[in-house]
């Protein structure tokens, strides 16, 4: 059995003059839990329906459990679990309806009972699917990339609009199917569901793969330091500011500046002195370790979510 | 196949629990019947045009004299070809044949009297026939007893004498199938398009193929059924006859259905989105009703729009339902119809299939 599941090499998407994905390549091993990462826009969507088969890229090579993905490539999409970005079902069946007419689909399927206790909606199989929530809703579409028990759950923005609770009802789902040992990609823009799911991310921007990684070498390859975030009311000098005890790097947003330093206590003393002298117009002030969203403002000078 | 029933099961639950569609396609086309026969048979008084043919010795001329006395009768003499003529025209509802020798002696036997019909008026032509009886019974017993027996003998013939509803139910028939067609498909597709829910079924193994049969043959179903619900409607409450073959009627409609299935995927697939597409299917939707000869006959179309009414496949469809059902005069032959609706078939399926598309 080969290890590699996803091998992608220079995949190239443009929709007229437009360049969705510009010439990726990265590779997902058997039972990884594998994360696309990136603001909307940056062609991940993209990226995973090609993989899907839902769209045929311009150039480059694709093999999804040793097959090249296409329209037409039933055999490989029956093995297949996936849950697209904002999908419906008929909206007067009911929920387990939808499940047993979706189990037919496929040449092996779940039980419905076992896929509605896995993402808890299963004192909702008598409604009708119009009726549910935007987060039942989302389970149900989880649910339904579960039905065929795929060797390959690709999830688009599996907790997109979600509300804390629900997002981690799903991320234990997510584990679960990671300790059944299936392959998971998942698309998402929430950088601390990247760090707490994925064991690797490939971080996009503008239809490239900006940084590939562990979350946590990714961090530590940029950031041996602290984030401190400043929050402003006006202007800072920001040589005087890059200049502090301990402070290596400096990034400037509009009305915020991230400091990374790798001495908290005399940066932040520093800090407040500037501030009770009045020089530094600060409204507030935070300090933590530096994240995956550290990762991509450092490399793009842009947050993630604007 | 698993997929394919699967498929049908999940539309047939999702139209019977859509209760404003449900309406649209089978209770609208009853309200439309009721409505179209109550106003037009509140006007139908019983009166009938008779045409008389012979009695030209005196027996005959007293027959023909008692028939002008009865008051729901106007009386018509002249030829037999003359008569019969009138009668497919819709210009009289019986045409009765005094046979020769009435004067005769009476041999004893019978005088057989025939009656022609239209074979369309169902209770018209009861009618008739028990008025005519009445005054050939009466018109005995003057006669001075039982030395002669006559018997009025009915003989059905295809006449053009329709009532309205006769030619509004396979109109309404015809509609129906269209706008299952235009909104049964087009307008469900666009609204599965919009939703994503067309997508999210390209997602799984689900060949196009399939997809499209499955609910090809729901639809088609759906048309029988509603074919049915008409027919039965129009048979019990307004006596319209079905007349030709029932299994003739039952291909026109497989065939019709057909291809109005083919022309609402073919729409979809031209919309761009569901708000432009249902304002594209009402502009597809009302020169068809209108110009197709389902609700008048085309001989009251101007000129300038004939060329139009050619055009459209409901025209076809309309003229080959009316044919089998209440053997109305064609348009053009039976064969004709089919061709042409086999051909708008064939040509939808392939543009059908060539464009459609799933998002």
């Amino acid at each position: 059995m080969r290890s590699l599941v996803i091998e992608v090499e220079g995949l190239v998407k443009r929709y007229g003059e437009t360049l969705a994905v510009a010439g990726i390549s990265f590779t997902v091993e058997r039972g990884e839990v594998f994360g696309l990462l990136g603001p909307n826009g940056a062609g991940k969507t993209t990226t995973v329906e090609c993989l899907e088969g839902l769209r045929v890229p311009d150039s480059g090579e694709i093999r999804v459990l040793g097959e090249p993905p296409s329209p037409t490539n039933y055999a490989l999409k029956a093995r297949l679990g996936i849950q697209l970005q904002d999908s419906a079902f008929f909206p007067r069946l009911t929920v387990a309806e939808t499940l047993s007419t979706f189990a037919r689909f496929y040449p092996q399927a779940r039980p419905v009972g076992e896929l509605l206790e896995l993402v808890a909606l299963s004192e909702k199989r008598r409604s009708l699917v119009k009726d549910l929530s935007g987060g039942q809703r989302q389970r149900l579409a989880v649910a339904l990339a579960l039905v065929n028990d795929p060797e390959l759950l690709i999830l688009d923005e599996p907790t997109a609009g979600l509300d804390p609770q629900a997002r981690h009802g799903l991320w234990d789902v997510i584990r679960a199917m990671q300790a059944e040992g299936k392959t998971v990609l998942l698309t998402t823009h929430y950088m601390e569901e990247a760090e707490a799911l994925c064991g690797r991310v490939a971080i996009m921007d503008r239809g490239e793969i900006i940084a590939l990684g562990a979350p946590t070498e990714l961090i530590a390859r940029l950031f041996k330091e602290t984030a401190v975030e400043l929050e402003l009311t006006g202007k800072a000098d920001l040589d005087d500011l890059s200049a502090l005890p301990g402070v290596s790097r400096l990034v400037p947003e509009d009305d915020r500046i991230v400091l990374y330093t790798s001495d908290v206590p005399q940066t932040l003393a520093a800090l407040t002195t500037r501030a009770a002298q009045g020089s530094l117009p600060l409204r507030d002030l935070i300090w933590r370790r530096a994240s995956l969203e550290d990762v991509y403002l450092a490399l793009t000078g842009r947050r993630i979510r604007e | 196949m698993k997929a394919f029933w699967g498929l049908i099961a999940a539309e047939t639950r999702e139209l019977l629990r859509d209760r404003a569609g449900l309406f649209w396609m089978l209770g609208f086309p009853v309200i439309f019947i009721l409505l179209f026969g109550f106003v037009f048979s509140g006007s139908e008084e019983v009166h009938f045009e008779l045409g008389v043919v012979g009695g030209s010795d005196p027996a005959s001329q007293g027959l023909l004299e008692a028939l002008k006395r009865v008051p729901v009768l106007t009386v018509h003499q002249g030829r037999e070809e003359e008569e019969l003529a009138e009668l497919r025209a819709g210009r009289r509802d019986g045409v009765l044949v005094i046979p020769a020798g009435l004067s005769d002696p009476p041999g004893g036997g019978r005088t057989e009297f025939v009656l022609y019909v239209d074979a369309t008026q169902l209770t018209g032509r009861e009618v008739l026939s028990s008025v005519l009886d009445q005054v050939l019974a009466e018109f005995e017993a003057q006669a001075g007893g039982p030395q002669r027996r006559l018997v009025l003998t009915e003989k059905p013939i295809q006449a053009r004498n329709f009532r309205p509803i006769d030619f509004t139910v396979p109109g309404v028939l015809a509609m129906t199938v269209m706008q299952l067609g235009l909104f049964g498909v087009a307008a469900h597709l666009l609204s599965l398009r919009e939703r994503k829910v067309l997508r999210r079924l390209w997602a799984a193994p689900v060949p196009r193929t399939v997809f499209v049969s499955a609910l090809i043959t729901q639809r088609v179903l759906l048309a029988l059924l509603q074919g049915a619900i008409i027919l039965t409607l129009g048979h019990v409450v307004f006596s319209v006859p079905i007349l030709g073959s029932r299994l003739v009627l039952l291909g026109v409609l497989v065939l019709g259905a057909l291809a109005f299935v083919a022309l609402g995927y073919f729409l979809a697939a031209l919309a761009r989105t569901q708000e432009s597409g249902i304002a594209f299917l009402q502009a597809v939707n009302f020169p068809m009703m209108f110009l197709s000869g389902i609700f008048w006959p085309v001989e009251w179309m101007p000129g300038f729009l004939r060329p139009v009414v050619w055009a459209l496949p409901l025209t076809y469809l309309g003229d080959a339902l009316r044919q089998t059902m209440v053997q109305a005069t064609p348009l053009v032959p039976l064969w004709l119809d089919l061709v042409v609706l086999g051909g708008w078939l064939a040509v939808l399926a392939i543009l059908a299939v060539r464009f459609f598309r799933w998002e």
